[in-house]
């Protein structure tokens, strides 16, 4: 398969300015990064979910106000992903676990 | 004064254990991250130094990877008095007096090295017909040369 | 020095000349025409807060006349009225208030509704600002510079030179902006020479002044956008000092926005800075010690000061000739075109004086908005911002405290004094009648009265008119309601031209493939595919088809995603990410492999080849490559897989080698490897083509033999030359995507993205055999189980008709909708229409036909067709 049509473009620069502090490359606007939602551990290889279980573990975020740890990915620097803890009240960065 | 310049130069991409690339003692290169660095040699100089970077790191790792990166990335050079002010319209990465950062460049991943001389900067050959077209673009004094 | 041509006039032009100070000198009173009302509006402020200065020059409107230095051959245009500012006959618009009531646009031409459109245009073309040219060149994009510095001062005044100087002592990187020149404001003076003084301690301490510079908001982060100079720099400082003083207050009184009313320093500025004479004859009403220069700065150019009204403390050492007026108050200012006269309520009773300036100096108020919206950056004010009227002394302490980090003070709001009537906002032409209005229909906080009036929301952006509105609520509210409430301040804090937004923005990235010349020099029609710009077509695409079908067609592959995976924990990752069983497969064997989100949804699909010593190649659609590094990374990372992901997507180019005849041509070229022609469905191997080293991967995505041939893209070229030399007499020719359309299409394959939806597991795709379920573990699995325990109710399908078929459109059965149409071609080789798209179960059964736009299609298995080869 192909992929057809304008899919991912970089970003224009923009004026708000979240700054993250990459562990790697020192602290850059947020437009360097992807935003990969609320850190989710990844599937237990063995459970076997029921269907409501699965369905909140696919849909279902805590969508918090306040201080929540989310995945970053540097996309415009090392590649890399990081989790950090971010208010989402202020939109600051207010830490790495 | 800048200018800007299509610089030869062969890219060696490394990937290893931290442990490992810490000992890389290569002049001109950037840590992308701690299992990752990329290495930037003369073109002539890249056999012998892809041999030794690979003695190095497989001493400490025997799964380290030294791959030839060279096609993957386009070099161009900010050269001149005024470089890093050229530099300056292009993004807003913070230069060091020299060494080496990766981060956007015009808004694409690009790595940067700082030498004594120039600015060099290392942007996706797939994006390197557009960066130079918006580079000459954004910094009127690179304007000139655009052909 | 020369002249401007101001509307058609010549104007002649002095040393040191504003636009403003020229024009008013030539005699010019009456600058613009207010926004709604059309009345006339003369030189207020000259320091930039107030609208009535903007005109057009050399085409570029909303320019400030007080703040531009005069310069020959300028062309001004004053705007607002017709035919012309002077002569206007909308200014019958002020005769005409109730036909313009305050909430105007939320009150008229509700309905019928189209009248609107109508109104809209007749609205627009006697209101606005000015007018943006419609034809000619597009403005140059202005450029735009990055700067970090220690610490950014904003203003240059005795507060902001103070702190500049004492930050750059101490070491730091500082920038000072300035919006005018530093200095430019002021009359002869001490406040002038303490400029001076201060200035110069600032260049020597490496302070880089900026004049010409207005900082427009503060962001997070925090960063200030800085425009003008011709460029646009995007500043960001560890610190901010801002230091943009103070503006005398706004006084609301009937009158109070004719041509002849001065804001005190703005009458001074010109009398001093300009020698220019703000009036022949003025009135003044102080409340401030400052006012008292001014008469001095007024009398000095020859202006004959005629009274002072304003508290007895202020008036005791008034010049001989100047009548003090104790207690006196402004009520009325009259005229027809400026001011003629003003009246006075003093204790004595009403009184009349004939002069044609009244220059107003009643109190401060801070220019704060900068310092409002800086949030909890770290940000800080000096001198008059947060203590307006304060001392010399003071705001040069001030400023040198705020070098040292200071903490925030808090900004006192200067108290506006309010009429019975007059302009409470000058941009949005809003009167203290209007908020009356507002107030009885039920407004009643700054925030709901500035959205319902407009006040404070035009150029000026309050700086004159928020202390005004703030203290109308306040006045209307109980004694005890809260202080002075303000409207937030955004940005921008300063009117910025479009261009200088625009600073920065690019054409889209655009990729190119090693082959880029090489479909130029074919003529290939290029496009943009995502990021890429690829060729749609050489030629003509059915001949393109064609020779894909019967001969051998070659494709510029280079955009596809391709990944190195290595490392001790490759395998668990590719085995984690993809749906497919991969412990199976053999070094030189590959597999078709979908990647699943946690939702049990298709992210991509690709190739995974297995190399040696547990490696893997990975390869994904070209528009998901970024994606699906992320992914893979994305997974590695947390489940704790040491692993190398290396995109090596810009390293290599690749070449789709297709047709009946593709195992002839690789026959022909292959130097050493397998004999590529015989490589089985599932296999991949090394080979070095004409020279070039390439790993082979057999696919299966036109149909028919095609092997990928993958190598470094510096050899694409020599590579993709020899394929066509070497098949010329087979029929080798270059395809393009169009081409490759009607090709997948024929397969049945679909386009990600374009034939899916963002909720398609393997099974609506028809690709439920790609699924490993009993695998134990992979990401989506849980949900594929979930998923697929229910009925299929949607899937993808393959239509087949002989009238023509249009993407897009609905499949409907008996009338009903009952899925879409998102691919279609006509097939030369079947001779039919075929299409791909969406079709929902109708009572727990798929229908066998459907009608697509009126034209009656099959819906049938795909691939349409088994081309031969294999
Ligand atoms: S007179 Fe120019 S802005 Fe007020
Ligand atoms: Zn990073």
């Amino acid at each position: 398969m192909w992929h057809a049509g304008p899919s991912f473009q970089a970003e224009v620069e923009r004026a708000v300015a979240l700054k993250i502090d990459c562990p790697h490359c020192g602290p850059r606007p947020f437009t360097e990064f992807d935003y990969g939602g609320e850190l989710v551990l990844p599937e237990d290889p063995a459970a076997t979910l029921g269907a409501e279980e699965d369905l909140r573990r696919v849909f279902v975020r805590a969508n918090v106000a306040g201080v929540q740890r989310e995945r970053w990915f540097h996309a415009a620097g090392c590649r890399r992903w990081l989790t950090l803890e971010r208010d989402t009240v202020r939109n600051r960065v207010v830490g790495a676990p | 004064m800048a200018e800007l310049r299509r610089r030869a130069c062969a890219v060696i991409a490394c990937y290893a254990r931290p442990e490992a690339l810490d000992l890389l003692e290569e002049a001109s290169g950037c840590r992308v991250a701690p299992d990752e660095a990329l290495v930037v040699v003369d073109e002539d100089a890249a056999g012998p130094a892809r041999a030794r970077i690979h003695r190095t790191l497989a001493g400490v790792d025997p799964d380290a990877l030294v791959l030839d990166a060279t096609d993957g990335w386009t070099a161009w050079s900010l050269e001149g008095a005024d470089a890093r002010v050229a530099f300056e319209r292009l993004s807003d990465l913070p230069l060091p007096t020299s060494g080496a950062v990766a981060g956007a460049v015009l808004g694409i991943p690009a790595r940067v090295l700082v030498t004594a001389g120039s600015i060099l900067v290392l942007v996706t050959s797939a994006e390197a017909a557009w960066w130079e077209r918006t580079a000459r673009r954004r910094v009127p004094e690179l304007e000139e040369e655009l052909r | 020095m020369g002249h401007l041509d101001v509307d058609g006039r010549p104007v002649e032009v002095r040393p040191g000349d504003t636009i403003a100070s020229a024009m008013f000198r030539a005699g010019v009173r009456t600058f613009t025409r207010s926004l709604k009302y059309h009345r006339r509006r003369g030189l207020y402020c000259l320091s930039g807060d107030c609208p009535n200065c903007l005109v057009t020059v050399d085409g570029v409107p909303g320019v400030r006349a007080c703040e531009t230095p005069a310069a020959d051959g300028q062309r001004v245009r004053r705007k607002g009225g017709w035919p012309s500012v002077e002569r206007d006959v909308l200014a019958v618009a002020d005769h005409l208030h109730a036909l313009l009531p305050v909430g105007f646009y939320s009150k008229t031409f509700i309905r019928p509704r189209w009248a609107w459109s109508l109104a809209e245009r007749a609205i627009r073309s006697v209101t606005g600002v000015g007018r943006l040219p419609t034809t000619g060149p597009a403005p140059e994009a202005v450029p735009l510079r990055h700067r970090r510095v220690d610490v950014l001062v904003i203003g240059g005044g005795v507060a902001g030179l103070a702190a500049a100087a004492q930050a750059g002592a101490s070491g730091a990187r500082v920038l000072l902006v300035e919006e005018g020149r530093v200095g430019g404001r002021l009359a002869p003076g001490p406040v002038r020479d303490r400029v001076a003084t201060l200035a110069d301690e600032a260049r020597r301490a490496g302070v880089e002044v900026a004049e010409g510079r207005t900082a427009v908001g503060i962001y997070e982060g925090p960063l200030v956008p800085v425009v003008g100079g011709d460029e646009t720099l995007r500043v960001e400082p560890n610190r901010i000092v801002v230091a943009t003083g103070a503006v005398e207050e706004h006084a609301v009184f009937v009158g109070n926005d004719l041509p002849g009313v001065w804001l005190g320093r703005g009458a001074a500025r010109l009398a001093g800075v300009h020698g220019v004479r703000p009036a022949e004859r003025a009135v003044v009403w102080a409340r401030t010690a400052e006012a008292l220069e001014h008469v001095r700065a007024l009398r000095e150019i020859g202006t004959e000061v005629v009274a002072v009204c304003g508290p007895a403390g202020l008036l005791t050492q008034l010049p001989d000739g100047v009548e003090p007026i104790v207690d006196g108050e402004v009520v009325r200012a009259v005229g027809r075109r400026a001011v003629e006269a003003v009246e006075l309520r003093t204790p004595e009773g009403r009184r009349r004086i004939a002069c044609d300036g009244l220059v107003v100096s009643l109190g401060r108020s801070p220019r704060d908005g900068l310092l409002r919206m800086a949030g909890d950056e770290p940000a800080v004010g000096a001198g008059e911002v947060v203590a307006p009227g304060c001392s010399l002394d003071e705001a040069e302490a001030s400023g040198r405290r705020a070098a040292a980090g200071g903490r925030p003070e808090a900004t006192s709001c200067g108290r506006a004094r309010l009429g019975s009537d007059g302009i409470v906002c000058l941009c949005e032409d809003v009167g203290a009648a209007d908020l009356d209005v507002a107030w009885a229909e039920g407004w009643r906080s700054v925030e709901i009265l500035k959205r319902y009036t407009t006040a404070t929301m035009g150029p000026c952006q309050g700086a004159l008119c928020a202390p005004a509105l703030a203290a109308f609520v306040e006045g209307r509210r109980r004694p005890t309601a809260a202080a002075a409430e303000r409207p937030t301040a955004r940005p921008p804090a300063r009117p910025v031209p479009l261009a200088a937004l625009a600073a920065g923005v690019d054409e889209l990235p655009e990729r190119r493939t090693g082959l880029h010349d090489r479909h130029l020099a074919l003529g290939a029609r290029l496009g943009r595919s995502g990021a890429w710009l690829r060729p749609f077509r050489y030629g003509d695409p059915d001949e393109e088809v064609r020779a894909v079908r019967e001969a051998v067609g070659l494709l510029d592959v280079g955009t596809l995603g391709r990944f190195l995976i290595a490392g001790p924990h490759a395998g668990a990752l590719v085995d984690r990410v993809l749906c497919c069983r991969t412990d199976d497969l053999a070094p030189g064997r590959s597999r078709y492999a979908l990647a699943l989100d946690p939702g049990g949804y298709v992210r991509d699909d690709g190739l995974l080849c297995a190399l040696e010593d547990g490696r893997f190649l990975l390869t994904s659609t070209s528009g998901g490559a970024d994606a699906m590094e992320a992914w893979l990374r994305d997974v590695a990372d947390r489940g704790g897989l040491r692993v190398h992901v290396v995109n090596q997507t810009s390293w290599l180019g690749g070449v789709l080698v297709a047709g009946p005849q593709a195992p002839t041509l690789l026959a022909r070229v292959v130097e050493r490897g397998p004999d590529l022609g015989s490589l089985p469905p599932g296999a991949h191997a090394e080979a070095v083509v004409a020279g070039v080293a390439c790993r082979a991967l057999r696919t299966g995505f036109v149909g028919g033999y095609a092997v990928e041939l993958h190598h470094r893209r510096a050899a694409s070229v020599a590579l993709w030359d020899a394929l066509l030399v070497a098949g010329r007499d087979l029929g080798a020719r270059a395809f393009g995507l169009d081409a490759l359309d009607v090709l997948r299409l024929e397969r049945g394959h679909p386009y990600l993205g374009q034939d899916t939806l963002p909720d398609d597991d393997p099974r609506k795709l028809g690709l439920g055999w790609a699924v490993a379920l009993d695998k134990p573990a992979f990401v989506g699995r849980s949900a594929l189980v979930r998923l697929w325990a229910r009925p299929l109710e949607r899937r993808l399908v393959g239509v087949r008709a002989d009238g023509p078929l249009a993407r897009g459109a609905p499949f409907e059965l008996d009338g009903a909708v009952v899925g879409r149409l998102t691919s279609a071609a006509r097939s030369r080789r079947l001779g039919a229409w075929i299409g791909l798209g969406w079709l929902r179960a109708v009572d727990g059964a798929f229908p066998e036909r459907v009608r697509v736009a009126g034209v009656s299609a099959a819906v049938v298995p795909i691939p349409f067709e088994e081309a031969g080869g294999g």
